[in-house]
């Protein structure tokens, strides 16, 4: 698949600069918006930026990429658009995620993900998420859901495999199958007060990807990499947040 | 080698208040101290450091403080002195100079083995200290080799720092009263606030210490409190002396320029990471202090001592900025102080009295291996057990102890 992008008229040197900066911070975000989305100007995407300057002396440039096909369903022409789109309007970037959760009884609760506000407005799904959470039945509860801290580690494997899929995909990597393992060490001597030098989180994590796809195994670890380093539960985890708890 | 009834391992105010009531008791004993007399408070505290209770609670059997300023706090000069002349009043048989190297259990007994020759005794008591060894926890590992590293025992005084920022990690009496002396040397200090314990040094117009006792709490005893295990790892309380009736406490440190941030919880690319806790932190102190002082006034009500004292009042709660730190470059750091509290050193014991974690099993300084006792544990026996005035109520109780098995010994 070859895919061939033509902005208009962009950059005429210092003349064009003076006339119309924005031109220049396109041209520079379409280059950090390929370095994100690659990790790296290689891989299996072959990206080509040619200025072609035109008898009116403007410079067209035409960005190429070259792909293999690939699907992995992730539509990566938006996630572009929508990184340039950002660029531009940062402040529509600034996003409020929300759950909310109500008790139903002992260690069982209900949260339910609705709307959230993004690209400078609410937005609304149109089915709102149920996610339950309990305790099994070693903690004398119900198990009426994964306990909160699976779910913790359920949203770090989720996290990092919609990573792992975007990634292919801009790399032109085509995904067989994505499994992942992951798995928290916990001493509940911590949660349970027994011991003031245990910490009531875990002390570790450890997640095991299996990944079959069209790809040297180095490109994969490559795809592991950048997803990690693109992660928002992964930040989440492994760094410190100010957590405000008040009572209405 | 000596033999004698009892070992008593180290001369501060626990092993002289217990030779004090062994010799009432006509208990042959001898003292050991590494040093001299009082020797951590002599070598192991930072220069300005006055005692966080006032003078008159230092009092020692047969020996209640009887001086011009019951409501001020010694100097470590003052408390080493006030030590060596009860040593001398009471005539203690203090060995100096003996550093004990190992105690074995033996027939009969225990073999103590020091710098200076064996004794065989049929009774130990270990007042050798609860703060022998300063913790530092293992991230401490993490930190750029270039940060010089310091504890509340090697600290001295600000100009031993090197220049630039201090990070100061812990938040109970040690952390906040170097914290206030380093920020005022002109060394920029963030102080990394875990779980700490909140108290004015006065309310009402009298110190904060009278309120304890007259509640109470100060002889409340360790069989009748309800989770022993929490109560003895409870933090100072973030005191300071000196400075009379002066309150150090967070918002203090604040408004001298310390910033506050909260637990340390890893060092990273050169950075130091903080927990994002410190709101809740903040806030339970200042709810268990506001429980304290509510405790304080239902006090004064129910003696009727309103008119004798001062007016009810609102302390400020903790300032805690909207967005505390997260992390810290380590780059503007020239040292780090760990505040992170201290232990009891018993490398030297060679008995199966120790928990998985090296802290002594007791029952109120009465251990599992007959004729061996502590003293000065955190709430050892009463709350005050680690207070200079605490020492006597205990020595007295294990005298007893000591005293009646010996008479049943004897009598078998």
């Amino acid at each position: 698949m070859i895919s061939k992008t033509t902005t208009t008229p962009a950059l005429n040197g210092d003349a064009a600069a003076e006339a119309g900066g924005w031109r220049i911070s396109a041209l520079a975000q379409m280059r950090d918006l390929v370095r994100m989305l690659t990790g790296d100007a290689r891989g299996r995407a072959a990206v080509a930026m040619n200025l072609v300057t035109d008898l009116k002396g403007q410079t067209e440039m035409t960005i190429e990429t070259t792909t293999q096909a690939a699907n992995n369903g992730v539509n990566v022409e938006a996630l572009l658009g929508a990184r340039q789109a950002l660029t531009e309007t940062p402040e529509a970037g600034m996003f409020k995620w929300r759950a909310h959760c109500e008790w139903i009884d002992g260690a069982h609760s209900r949260s339910t993900v609705d709307g959230f506000f993004g690209l400078g407005a609410e937005q609304k799904r149109p089915n709102p998420h149920v996610i339950d959470g309990d305790h099994p039945a070693e903690f004398a509860a119900m198990d009426n859901g994964a306990t909160p801290v699976e779910i913790v580690l359920s949203a770090l494997a989720s996290c990092l495999t919609a990573g792992v899929a975007s990634v292919a995909q801009n790399r032109g990597i085509q995904l067989r199958s994505v499994k992942a393992v992951v798995e928290g060490d916990m001493d509940i001597a911590g949660i349970l007060g027994i011991d003031p030098d245990v910490r009531n989180g875990f002390s570790a994590i450890r997640v095991r990807f299996e990944i079959d796809a069209d790809a040297t195994a180095e490109e994969i670890a490559a795809v592991v990499a950048q997803s990690q380093k693109r992660s928002a539960v992964f930040d989440i985890l492994t760094n410190p947040t100010n957590v405000h708890v008040s009572v209405a | 080698m000596t033999r004698i009834s009892t070992v008593i391992i180290g001369a501060g105010q626990c092993g002289l208040a217990m030779s004090r009531c062994l010799s009432r008791r006509a208990v042959d004993h001898i003292v050991l101290e590494r040093g001299r007399v009082a020797n951590s408070w002599r070598t192991e505290r930072w220069d300005s450091l006055r005692l966080l209770t006032p003078n008159w609670q230092t009092g020692l059997p047969d020996d209640p403080y009887r001086g011009a300023a019951p409501d001020a706090y010694m100097s470590m000069p003052e408390l080493t002195a006030r030590l060596e002349r009860y040593a001398a009043r009471i005539d203690a048989p203090v060995q100096t100079g003996t550093e004990v190297l190992a105690v074995h259990g033996e027939a009969g007994g225990y073999r103590v083995e020091t710098t200076r020759g064996v004794f065989r005794c049929a009774n130990v008591v270990m007042a050798s200290g609860a703060c022998n060894i300063a913790n530092v926890p293992a991230l401490a590992a993490e930190m750029p080799l270039r940060v010089r590293s310091f504890t509340p025992m090697s600290y001295k005084r600000p100009g031993d720092l090197p220049d630039g920022g201090v990070l100061i990690v812990g938040a109970s009496a040690s952390g906040v009263q170097i914290a206030r002396e380093v920020q005022a040397s002109g060394r920029p200090v963030t102080l990394a606030v875990g779980e700490h314990v909140r108290v004015p040094r006065s309310y009402r117009g009298r110190d904060i210490q009278r309120w304890m006792q007259a509640l109470g709490l100060l002889d409340q005893r360790w069989d009748a409190v309800d989770d022993l295990a929490r109560v003895r790892r409870t933090p100072s309380l973030q005191l300071a002396g000196g400075g009379l009736w002066r309150t150090l406490d967070l918002n203090a440190l604040t408004d001298s320029g310390v910033r506050i941030a909260g637990r340390l919880v890893g060092v990273r690319a050169g950075k130091a990471q903080f927990s994002g806790s410190l709101a809740n932190l903040c806030a339970a102190a200042d709810l268990k202090m506001n429980r304290l002082l509510e405790a304080i006034d239902a006090h004064v009500d129910a003696a009727r001592l309103a008119h004798l004292v001062g007016p009810q009042r609102q302390f400020a709660a903790t300032r805690v900025p909207a967005e505390p730190m997260l992390d810290l470059d380590l780059d503007a750091v020239g040292s780090v102080i760990w505040a992170t509290g201290y232990r009891p050193d018993y490398s030297w014991l060679h008995l199966p009295v120790t928990d998985r974690k090296g802290r002594l099993r007791h029952d109120g300084g009465v251990l599992d291996a007959p004729g061996l006792y502590a003293m000065g544990l955190p709430f050892m026996r009463k709350r005050k057990s680690t207070l200079i005035d605490g020492a006597g109520d205990d020595a007295e109780a294990l005298a007893e102890h000591l005293l009646a098995r010996s008479t049943r010994r004897l009598a078998a």
